[in-house]
């Protein structure tokens, strides 16, 4: 099976997951933030990085789940998705790895917020992690919706 | 290979005009020239790339062209039809090569055979050769440019940065002079880059004489393209955006506006219509006109529809004006035409024109004389980039407002009114009632008690009045598209990064018309009759008596004051009356000389961006009134005759009189110049030159170069580093009078200080 290859780590509502490097343009520090009044509640707001404008993402809400509560994490990472760019704001970056085993479909169900975002598992040291896609994320879960049918679950359908 | 469609592709584009031409007048040798070395191009290019299909095509013509070079073969109609037809599947072939798609063969060879058909008679043509030389330019992919651009604008930004830090680490005149250069070198490539987004207009006008000619066979119209202009250059992508529009546009003419032969003939017009595509630049616009010398637009007929299709009330629609019933074509799901056609439908889409032209902050008007012809105007923006753009502050957040949409600003309570309805609001702007927006519950935010500024938002053909907390500056700025998320909610229309560095939105007006529940024709730029009844709608408006003593009116929303005045505050110049109003040097207009008196009454009169005041005898009253019974013919001083209590009055032209006023303004351009001392101290700075500038001169302070004597000049106390050659008026900190010296007066005695400007000033326009 083909290696999954070069993955970033990061700690999201207080999960380890992995996102596809492919999917990454690298990990910044969000300052301020500008509201974007009448959007989903996941965007959090925009951010400049030089002279692009970045559309800044609350993993969190994008999930389902509440918002931190606290002030936006200093970390994030820019993900281009169609063309814009995004910052996924996390609780943590934690490291950069190489994949040995493949991506495997969701065996089991994970916790439901998490199933419309989850593009597959990997195995790291016997430990699996699910593999998040950008695309839903970024749409939130007004976008697919809670019900919508996740491409990586049609295995278990 | 995709060099190759890329290159044919262009010579398609360029050789379209020269085609039509060509067929024009089939002596003309350089076109044919110019379309034998096309076919001679492509065909050799096939032999290279293997294209059997393309090198037939092209041998063909190329046989057929090279014996009407040669004089062996006159270029009949239907050797033109048949290279044309040639020319077309040449274009289509390449299309179907570049998206990977397959085009039948069979009527390939139909072509070719309709070109050997027909009698070849010999025909001398004389002989002349035109050779173009090598291109000076290269092909570079987009994405190229457009990481220059990107990168160029990281560079702007850093820069910015830059100036912000050394401002604050002090100054160095070494530091400061090589970052100076580096500013400017920064600005020219910025400004460089930015240019090579540029292309002249001929992209697009290149395409046309075809389109043209084809749509004027298959109706049987005769068409006379002319286009101007086609040397003004426009962004990449504005050109693409007005394409679709003015294709639309052109088929329209062709289609509805010009008429049949027989019929221009019967109407006395010459047989073929004229179309007229013209280009200019205007300040940071693009103004295209397409005009024709058609049937024109019935605008009664265009209401009618409009009632009959329930997008206005019948009782609405006689009040509107002509034109105000011309700009209904721009409503969705409007026909005026009789009969559907296959060119341009139903004769739908010129809302989608508009839609088209606003989403890239573009505008469209429409003016029209039945039996004489239509034109049409649009003003697009240079770039889709560069905006220029009002900030302002809604619930403390800052957004920017494409100035292209803005009419005007007022505050409320002075120039701007809220009304509450039936539990609806609306604003009233100079007795215009329009649809109320908060922006800030807009938004979300609640309502914001300080949100008294009111900018006047055009959307479609209507207005609406949007409520912020602050209106602050004018600025360029640099637009890029939101993500689709952002772009979801409708309300806006990019995001752009001012130089504070921090991200900022742009609001689309339409899209806030739309979410806030505002309709077009609810929201027309015109007074509007009450819900119930017919009664007409009733304007505050003044009555006064005239200086020649006619009873006259003027609408109150425009009247600022009524000021009582020195007879000396007024100073005539040049044949233009001036009049100081409250530190301003206002146009003033009258409708008969000023009496000798000491004391004058003036209206002042505001458009909410300039001033003139109007003397009068005396005021009369204020009471509603209605439009005016009979309107004036002539365009004067004078709108038209309202009737009160049975007497007939005058009401002031409000339009002329502003336009009067401003072309004092214009001749204001080259208002007396002022000398003040030290820049750098605040109280010159700050407070004097606000005063003289409001005075109506310009400004120059101690150390600017000046290449002409100034009028006057200010000087402070003991100052005596002021050059010779002025008058100069001293002033003095102290209120008290220095016993010895030269004569000069308290620095706050404004009177005193304005009137020795004056004095000053009458003296200099003697001279």
């Amino acid at each position: 099976m083909k290696p999954a290859g070069l993955h970033l780590i990061v700690r999201l509502a207080g999960e380890r997951v992995a996102l596809a490097a492919a999917d990454v343009d690298s990990v910044i520090e969000i300052d301020a933030l500008t509201p974007v009044p009448g959007t989903p509640d996941h965007v959090a707001g925009l951010a400049a990085l030089r002279s692009r404008v970045l559309t800044v993402i609350d993993g969190r809400v994008a999930l389902g789940l509440p918002p931190t509560g606290v002030a936006p994490a200093p970390e994030a990472v820019l993900l281009s998705h169609e063309g814009h760019c995004y910052a996924l704001l996390v609780d943590a970056v934690e490291d950069a790895i190489e994949i040995e085993g493949p991506l495997e479909p969701l065996r089991a169900q994970p916790a439901s917020a998490w199933v419309r975002v989850a593009r597959g598992i990997v195995a790291h040291n016997r430990t699996a992690m699910l593999v998040i896609a950008p695309g839903p994320l970024v749409a939130g879960t007004d976008g697919q919706g809670q019900d919508g049918v996740n491409p990586a679950l049609t295995p278990l359908l | 290979m995709s060099e190759f469609l890329a290159e044919t592709r262009e010579m398609l584009d360029a050789i379209a005009g020269e085609i039509v031409a060509w067929e024009a007048d089939p002596k003309d040798r350089a076109r044919l020239d110019a379309i034998f070395r096309f076919v001679h191009t492509v065909k050799g290019s096939c032999g290279f790339l293997d294209l059997p299909r393309l090198a037939r095509l092209s041998h063909a013509a190329e046989d057929v062209l090279a014996e009407v070079r040669a004089g062996r073969r006159m270029p009949d109609p239907q050797l033109v039809s048949g290279v044309l037809a040639v020319v077309d599947r040449i274009g289509e072939i390449v299309s179907a090569i570049g998206s990977g798609e397959s085009l039948d063969d069979k009527e390939d060879h139909k072509l070719v055979a309709a070109l050997e058909r027909g009698a070849a008679e010999p025909l001398p043509i004389p002989v002349a050769s035109g050779r173009r030389g090598p291109a000076r330019s290269i092909r570079l992919p987009i994405e190229l440019l457009d990481r220059l651009m990107s990168g160029v604008s990281d560079m702007v930004l850093a820069r910015n940065e830059l100036a912000r830090e050394l401002r604050e680490a002090g100054r160095h005149a070494a530091v400061d002079a090589a970052f100076e250069r580096l500013s400017v070198t920064v600005g020219d490539l910025r400004d460089a880059i930015s240019r090579t987004r540029m292309q002249r207009l001929d992209q697009l006008f290149a395409a046309l004489p075809r389109m043209v000619r084809d749509l004027a066979s298959e109706l049987g119209r005769d068409v006379v393209l002319e286009l101007e202009g086609g040397d003004v250059e426009l962004d990449r992508e504005m050109i693409e955006a007005i394409r679709d529009p003015i294709t639309h546009i052109i088929r329209n003419a062709v289609d509805h506006g010009i008429e049949p032969p027989a019929r221009r003939r019967a109407r006395g017009k010459p047989v073929a219509g004229t179309l007229r595509i013209g280009a200019r630049q205007s300040g940071n616009q693009i103004v295209i006109d397409a005009s024709d010398d058609g049937a024109g637009i019935d605008a009664d007929r265009v209401a009618a529809r409009a009632v009959e299709c329930g997008l206005i009330p019948a009782a609405q629609a006689t009040m509107l004006s002509a034109d105000r019933k011309l700009d209904l074509i721009f409503q969705p799901g409007l026909s005026t035409a009789r009969a559907v056609t296959e060119v341009s439908g139903r004769g739908v889409g010129m809302d989608v024109v508009r839609a088209n032209l606003e989403r890239i902050g573009g505008v469209v008007e429409v003016h029209s004389t039945l039996g004489a012809g239509t034109r049409l105007t649009l003003r697009v923006p240079l770039t889709l980039t560069i905006m220029p753009a009002l900030t302002v502050t809604i619930a403390g957040q800052r957004f920017a407002i494409p100035r292209i949409a803005i009419e005007e600003i007022v505050r409320i309570g002075g120039r701007g009114q809220i009304e509450t309805i039936a539990g609806g609001t609306a604003a009233i702007v100079r007795g215009r009632r329009m649809p109320f927006v908060d922006g800030a519950s807009l938004l979300g935010a609640g309502t914001d008690e300080a949100a008294d500024i009111l900018v006047v938002l055009r959307f479609g053909s209507g207005v609406f009045a949007l409520a912020v907390t602050a209106a602050h500056d004018h600025e360029e700025l640099v637009v890029k598209a939101a993500a689709p998320v952002v772009m979801a909610t409708g309300l806006y229309a990019g995001t752009t990064l001012p130089d504070s560095g921090r991200p900022m939105l742009l609001l689309d007006p339409a899209g806030i018309a739309a979410a806030a529940g505002v309709s077009t024709v609810a929201a027309a730029d015109e007074p509007v009759p009450e819900e119930l009844g017919a009664s007409v709608p009733l304007v505050p408006t003044l009555l006064f008596r005239d200086l020649d003593g006619a009873e006259r009116a003027v609408r109150v929303s425009i009247v600022e004051r009524i000021d009582d005045v020195a007879a000396d505050a007024v100073c005539a110049a040049a044949g233009q009356s001036r009049i100081e109003l409250g530190g301003r040097l206002l146009p003033l207009l009258s409708a008969a000389p000023l009496p000798e008196r000491k004391r004058l009454r003036m209206l002042r009169l505001g458009d909410g961006v300039a001033s003139l005041a109007y003397a009068i005898d005396h005021v009369v009253d204020i009471m509603p009134l209605g439009p005016p019974a009979g309107t004036a013919g002539e365009p004067g001083p004078i709108a038209g005759v309202l009737l009160v209590d049975g007497r007939q009055v005058e009401l002031l032209d409000a339009h002329w009189h502003f336009a009067e006023a401003a072309r004092f303004a214009t001749a204001d351009a080259r208002a007396p110049l002022c000398l003040l001392g030290d820049p750098h101290d605040r109280w010159t700075r700050d407070i004097l030159a606000p005063l003289v500038e409001a005075a109506g001169y310009r400004i120059a302070f101690a150390g600017d170069p000046i290449d002409e004597v100034p009028a006057v000049q200010i000087a402070q106390g003991v100052e005596t580093t002021m050059p010779a050659g002025a008058p100069v008026v001293r002033l003095r900190v102290d209120p008290v009078a220095y016993t010895d010296g030269e004569a000069s007066i308290y620095r706050y005695d404004r009177h005193a200080i304005l009137a020795a400007l004056r004095t000053h000033r009458a003296a200099a326009e003697a001279a």
